[in-house]
């Protein structure tokens, strides 16, 4: 007996027993033929042993030849030339399940038509014939615009032709192929659309198979609805419903319906086989307007599990039971009114939906009006503040432009990437065919790898796989052979004093080795225009490195540099100054920063944009004259332009390129003609999770509950000591302002309105105040109010950096962190009498982020660790090390003093929360972040004694592509 | 464009005799029959019921032989045509939108909605399946070819034991073996190869 008959018999044998016998018999058959027995055993895990399993495949293949023996059958009945009446036939323009279309000549208009056939049924049949007349001639009444016109209907010996309008452009299945389309162009499109139905309806005509496939969209964006009445028209039975299905057996219906399209826009009553009325055709168009928006399908019948197999009698159950997927968590960015009128048209009870076009036409219009006076170019800072929340939730990304002659525009865009995954710090090669960027990871704390895949699409290729670390900002060297990347073994925590663990590699684009050319803290680097050296950014300085790595020459001191771009003219570097976490430790950081420029020779930097907004990654034409960079300016991230003389001056203010793409970095063509961006939506917000009991283990983060539930980025949140508010900053107004909430739950209250940001509130240990910081007056100053928002006082005014304030338990002090001294320090500002005094230095060693006990014993902060020293000074006492392996980056007390609650992240940066007692005693870890689809990249969050309060993360991010005309 | 009647027959010997080239005229012939039948299927009514796919390829047979003394011969070794067939059609289909999920270059497209066919993991798993059919083949052809008439050509039990010439109980085995040995092949770690990873 050869191996295989053994393995056989013993299966065989085996299943012939009962479950508990077999392992038994298996082992002693087996004796001590190990590999016998392992092979037999793990046939018998993977036995079924019902048997009743579905020949689904089978069935699949059947199906697959039902529908394509339809259309063989049909196509090319009619070849080129033909003459059909006064019709040339000039080629065939769709085969569709219900026939064929034929572009035609109409000689004596000079114009193409569509020619259409007909199921030969009709050539038998003169009542059914007459009835065709009768609503040919309805529908040729049907004289609109957005209607595809039919012009006739024509009888020959050979059959009966529909001779319908020909209109040219793609049609919107082809375009959904790519994915979703811009808001704008998709609001467009959906009024058009409901246009459309507003005016067959008022008809009596009722599309009834209205679909992407039978939209067609002409170049000026305008969309034109294709075979309205059609399927009426050209179904084989009575004429009274559009789908022809006896009632009771909704099997025929779906049937039908599958031949006639597709069935993932068939409405509920379709499938359950009654009648259509316009109602039906408002649900299709709800299906259209959601994949419009999220790019998928709102019911895709049959893309269901394997077990399930998508039989055409399952497809009416589905449409019957099934609910699409939240807009909102395809595309977070679409604004609720839309999902809402979205929603309203889906509602399965045609009763609950809009009972007219007319009506839903009328909140498009709403929306569109809204939309439009977002992006008109005339709008004052505070209207654009105020939009900041529509906009930057609901762009999908439009690129459009207000261009003078002469000027850039932007022509088309295309979106490259479409991974659920993070996809960052695009480059196109030098000859313009290849991108390059870094992706794999869905969010900071997981690796990323340097990707390189052609322009044209293809497959991406890992170009770091069997590197070490993580890999980011892949650059081109100018002769397009080799790129520069930048590798972190370990994401260096927001505060840490030192980041040099990130170093600069190349590597051949072909693979191969990579070659370490600088360490680099703060990242972003450059080529030279020669491909010989390497521009980069360290701390406070500007490096030049050559290429071979042997010397390197500093060339400049700045503030916070990062993201270099060397001008092609070789006379500039840019480089965006401050907020470096933005693009390399915590995506979309919200704080601003200044473009730059300095000579490439050395000297002194030059800033040629505010500090005050978020001005990032800046690059350079092709004429070494004009900066293109990423701005929030006008509320959401968009791409701007800024001319520069010879000398490197300014000409004029920057100039909008684009509107609401989110766009978190910029890179531009050699050539100028190309510019891709990596549009990036996040939210970050509020949730709660008790702390475990002392006896218990660190707990998984799944148990966490949502406080917030707006698209909106939240950094600090505090808990008010009576246990009845939270205060929290959030954009979810436009620009950051502070609101609260009750901790029960219910109405959130904006407390402030300025239009500068505002962070992190701390509630006084009264609750009658809540202490801030603000941009008000160009960079972070302390700031208290009262708990309503009112009585506003401004507590520090230094140009440097003031955050993190914390109050001192009897509520005359606030400890905060300033960098006015180079270094961050401790600062301690306290009140006398009515009005607060000048802050006086606490800390010379160092100092960020304070928390004062609340029995006002200590106050505890970070330096290499977490540190207490005594409010009145003198010696400090090290609590928890701060370790390349675990790194503690915020703290808060426990409510009676004893204990240090801190988050901190491991060496793969992934966070926790962990607790210290302050007398001394072991570490105790609370919570492990241990969901990847809710990582925590904030440092900040609150506790009182039952609860930890903190923000987590959603995030996307893909690459756009954008052409650009001078 | 119809093969005369004999020409099956005689196509269906040859293979039967060990002719390859016989099998290559063959599949053609039958993948047309099957789509002309499909097609009447349609025309009959359209609401009509769903076309089966054991009763697709026996009229199929039925029509392709119409004169001839059904023997077993021509019969068994139709069915196992007609399965393979319908076999190759659907992994096309599968490896089509394979790849036009990976959105590399789409190959023909077929303006039809029939995405709607097979769901994603049915894409992926019948594109499995087939890889791992192939080296059972190696193995066991006799199984592979069980379990390719059950499942990709809709026979019953009878008809496969039929076609196969052996007994119903020997079909009743060798489906059972064959479907445990293929999920284990489908579920990572099965002999450490991955049947995906073929691909």
């Amino acid at each position: 007996m050869d191996r295989w008959q053994q393995i056989e018999s013993l299966f065989e044998h085996a299943i012939a027993l009962a479950l508990p016998d077999r392992e038994e018999y298996l082992r002693k058959a087996c004796a001590d033929d190990l590999d016998l027995y392992r092979e037999v055993a793990s046939l018998l895990e993977h036995d079924d042993s019902d048997g009743q399993e579905q020949s689904w495949a089978a069935t699949a293949a059947a199906q697959l030849v039902v529908p394509e023996a339809h259309v063989r059958d049909r196509v090319g009945r009619l070849t080129p030339g033909t003459a059909l009446g006064p019709y040339i036939i000039q080629d065939v323009a769709g085969v569709g399940a219900m026939g064929e279309v034929y572009r035609a000549r109409d000689a004596r208009l000079d114009r193409d038509v569509a020619i259409k056939t007909l199921p030969v049924e009709f050539a038998h049949d003169s009542h059914r014939r007459a009835r065709l007349e009768r609503e040919a001639r309805v529908l040729g009444s049907l004289n609109h615009p957005r209607i595809a016109a039919i012009h006739d209907l024509l009888e020959t010996t050979d059959g009966t032709y529909l001779v319908l309008e020909f209109v040219p452009g793609m049609d919107l299945a082809s375009r959904l192929r790519s994915g979703p389309l811009p808001l704008h162009e998709t609001l467009r499109i959906s009024h058009d659309l409901a246009d459309a139905l507003q005016a067959a309806h008022a008809k009596g005509v009722v599309h009834s198979d209205l679909k992407p496939a039978n939209i067609k969209v002409s170049d000026e964006g305008h969309a034109k609805v294709l075979d309205f009445g059609v399927a009426k028209l050209t179904s084989t039975g009575t004429a009274e419903v559009g789908i022809d299905v006896p009632h009771g057996d909704p099997s025929r219906g779906a049937f039908q319906t599958l031949l006639g399209g597709t069935p993932a826009y068939m409405s509920p009553e379709q499938a359950a086989g009654e009648p259509v009325d316009n109602r039906t055709d408002i649900w299709a168009f709800g299906c259209v307007f959601y994949e419009l928006l999220t790019g998928k399908r709102a019911f895709d019948v049959g893309a269901t599990s394997s077990a399930a197999m998508p039989s055409l009698s399952g497809l009416p159950g589905q449409i019957l039971s099934a609910q699409p997927a939240h807009i909102g968590q395809l595309n977070p960015t679409v604004p609720r009114r839309v999902e809402q009128i979205v929603d309203r048209c889906l509602r399965r009870n045609r009763d609950d939906r809009y009972q007219s076009a007319t009506a839903l036409l009328t909140d498009l219009q709403d929306v569109e009006a809204e939309w439009e006076s977002r992006r008109s170019p005339a709008r004052t800072r505070h209207r654009v503040l105020n939009a900041f929340g529509f906009a930057m939730l609901v762009t999908v990304g439009s690129a459009f432009y207000f261009s003078q002659p002469g000027e850039l525009k932007v022509e088309r865009t295309r979106r490259l990437t479409v991974d659920s995954e993070l996809e960052l710090d695009p480059a196109l090669s030098p000859d313009g065919t290849m991108l390059a960027y870094a992706g794999g990871a869905s969010n900071e704390t997981e690796r990323t790898d340097i990707f390189v895949r052609p322009l044209s699409g293809g497959d991406s290729v890992n170009l770091t796989r069997d590197i070490q670390g993580g890999h980011r900002w892949p650059r081109w060297s100018p002769d397009g052979k080799v790129i520069a990347f930048i590798t972190r073994y370990q994401v260096a925590p927001l505060y840490a004093e030192s980041v040099g663990d990130a170093i600069i590699q190349v590597m051949s684009v072909l693979g191969g080795a990579a070659t370490t050319i600088a360490n680099a803290g703060v990242v972003g680097h450059t080529w030279s225009p020669d491909g010989k050296k390497i521009a980069y950014a360290s701390g406070g300085e500007i490096y030049v490195a050559e290429l071979n790595g042997t010397t390197r020459s500093r060339i400049a001191e700045a503030y916070q540099p990062h993201s270099l771009s060397w001008s092609p003219d070789g006379k500039w570097i840019a480089y965006a100054s401050g907020n470096p976490e933005y693009l390399f430790r915590m995506l979309g950081n919200q704080a601003p920063a200044a473009v730059e420029i300095v000579s490439a020779g050395g000297g002194m930097p030059r800033r040629l944009t505010d500090n005050t907004s978020l001005n990032m990654s800046p690059v350079w034409t092709p004429d070494s004259r004009s900066l293109l960079f990423v701005s929030d300016r006008g509320g959401t991230r968009d791409v701007f332009e800024l001319k520069l003389s010879g000398s490197g001056e300014p000409v004029g203010a920057p100039r909008r390129l684009t509107t609401g793409v989110n766009a978190l970095s910029v890179e531009l063509s050699k050539d100028g003609r190309h510019l891709a961006y990596p549009m990036f939506l996040s939210k970050n917000t509020l949730w709660s999770i008790a702390i475990p009991e002392t006896s218990a283990s660190a707990v998984s983060i799944a148990g966490a509950r949502p406080l917030t539930s707006e698209v909106e980025l939240i950094e600090g949140v505090s808990a008010s000591k009576d246990g009845l508010w939270l205060a929290f900053d959030s954009n979810r107004g436009g620009n950051q302002d502070i609101y609260r909430m009750p901790r029960a739950g219910g109405k959130v209250q904006q407390l402030t309105t300025d239009s500068r940001d505002d962070f992190l509130p701390a509630w006084s240990p009264d609750g009658q105040s809540i202490a801030f910081y603000s941009f008000r007056t160009g960079n972070r100053d302390i700031f208290v109010m009262s708990a309503d928002g009112k009585d506003v006082q401004q507590l520090t005014n230094d140009p440097a950096q003031e955050r993190y304030p914390s109050w001192s338990p009897d509520g005359q002090s606030l400890i905060f962190d300033s960098d006015k001294g180079g270094r961050p320090q401790l600062f301690i500002v306290s009140k006398e009498g009515a009005t607060w005094g000048l802050p006086r230095q606490f800390t010379t060693d160092g100092g960020v982020l304070a928390k004062w006990s609340p029995d006002g014993q200590y106050i505890a902060y970070l330096s290499g660790g977490i540190r207490i020293a005594r409010p009145s000074g003198g010696a400090t006492q090290l609590i928890v090390a701060r370790q390349q392996s675990f790194a503690p980056e915020y703290l808060a007390w426990s409510s009676d003093g004893q204990t240090l609650l801190f988050k901190a992240r491991d060496e793969n940066n992934r966070a926790g929360f962990w607790s210290v007692p302050v007398h001394g005693g072991p570490l105790r870890h609370l919570v492990r972040f241990d969901d990847a689809a809710h990582p925590s990249p904030r440092i900040e969050f609150a506790a009182d004694d039952k609860d930890l309060f903190f923000t987590m993360s959603e995030r996307d991010s893909d690459i756009w592509l954008l052409d650009l005309r001078r | 464009m119809a093969a005369a009647p004999g020409e099956i027959t005689q196509l269906l010997a040859s293979w039967r005799d060990g002719d390859r080239s016989a099998l290559d005229q063959l599949v053609p012939l039958i993948r047309q029959e099957l789509y002309r039948i499909a097609r009447r299927h349609l025309r009959r009514e359209l609401a009509g019921p769903m076309v089966q796919p054991s009763s697709l390829v026996q009229e199929t047979f039925v029509r392709l032989l119409p004169d001839r003394p059904r023997g077993w011969h021509d019969r068994a070794h139709f069915f196992a045509v007609a399965s393979m067939v319908m076999r190759h059609l659907l992994v096309d289909h599968a490896r089509q939108r394979r790849r036009e999920k990976r959105g590399g270059p789409a190959a023909v497209h077929v303006p039809l909605e029939v995405a709607v066919i097979l769901s994603p993991e049915q894409v992926d798993e019948v594109v499995a399946i087939d890889l791992a059919l192939n080296r059972l083949a190696n193995v066991d052809e006799r199984k592979s070819k069980v379990f390719e008439m059950r499942f990709f050509g809709g026979l019953s039990l009878e008809e496969t034991a039929e076609a196969l010439q052996i007994s119903p109980t020997t079909v009743v085995r060798d489906w059972r073996f064959a479907r445990a040995w293929l999920r284990r092949e489908l579920t990572a770690g099965g002999d450490g190869s991955g049947p995906l990873a073929a691909d």
